[in-house]
């Protein structure tokens, strides 16, 4: 029985870190292509557009 | 080893907010010399792509943040199912505003304005879940 319990706590937390982190990354990699566009000041092309677009849509799907 | 994972999980998100002011700056700072008509660098259809580019960070963002609140299994199907709703109202919105963007004609008011009202229904309904489940 304990060990259930533990086995459920320690799964809760795994699923919280791995959630967090994959939160942590997808803000990463947005802060970059930003901090991108920044360094060569300019705008986002077409292609870089679309395929942002195309992730939220594949996250919908998902 | 245990203790190697929580000292990089814990030293992940100190890491991150480093810089974290300066890229902000410098990207409002792009959007403002894209977007002001008094600028050499002004051009429409950059200022449009920049802006609309913004919008779809910040949905990106609330994915994620929708994620992190689906982790708790005892939402009501519901909720989630009100949440997945508001998602794709504005993901919908937002794919009209990003074809109007890239087809380089002018982009309408009443697009912009649709896609905001979407994006601002979708945060409202996660703010509302996340204050009901305490994980603000």
């Amino acid at each position: 029985m304990n060990y259930a319990v533990a086995a459920n706590v320690v799964g809760g937390i795994i699923t919280l870190l791995v959630t967090y982190l994959g939160r942590e990354t997808t803000i990463k990699i947005l802060d970059l292509n930003r901090e991108k566009l920044v360094d060569e000041n300019r705008a986002p092309t077409n292609e870089e557009v679309e395929a942002l677009m195309r992730q939220i849509e594949a996250d919908v799907d998902a | 080893m245990r203790k190697t994972i929580l000292a990089v999980a814990l030293a992940l998100p100190l890491a991150a907010c480093g810089s974290s002011n300066d890229r902000v700056e410098g990207w409002a700072s792009l959007k403002d010399s894209l977007c002001s008509e008094a600028s050499a660098s002004y051009n429409q259809q950059d200022c449009d792509k920049v802006k609309l580019y913004d919008l779809l960070g910040e949905v990106r963002e609330l994915q994620e943040i929708k994620d992190s609140l689906f982790a708790n299994p005892n939402i009501p199907a519901e909720v989630v199912e009100k949440v997945n709703r508001a998602e794709a109202q504005a993901v919908i919105a937002l794919r009209t505003y990003t074809d109007a963007v890239l087809s380089g004609a002018p982009v309408t008011d009443a697009t912009v304005q649709a896609s905001l009202a979407a994006l601002v229904s979708f945060q409202q309904i996660l703010i509302d879940l996340a204050s009901q489940e305490g994980l603000q």
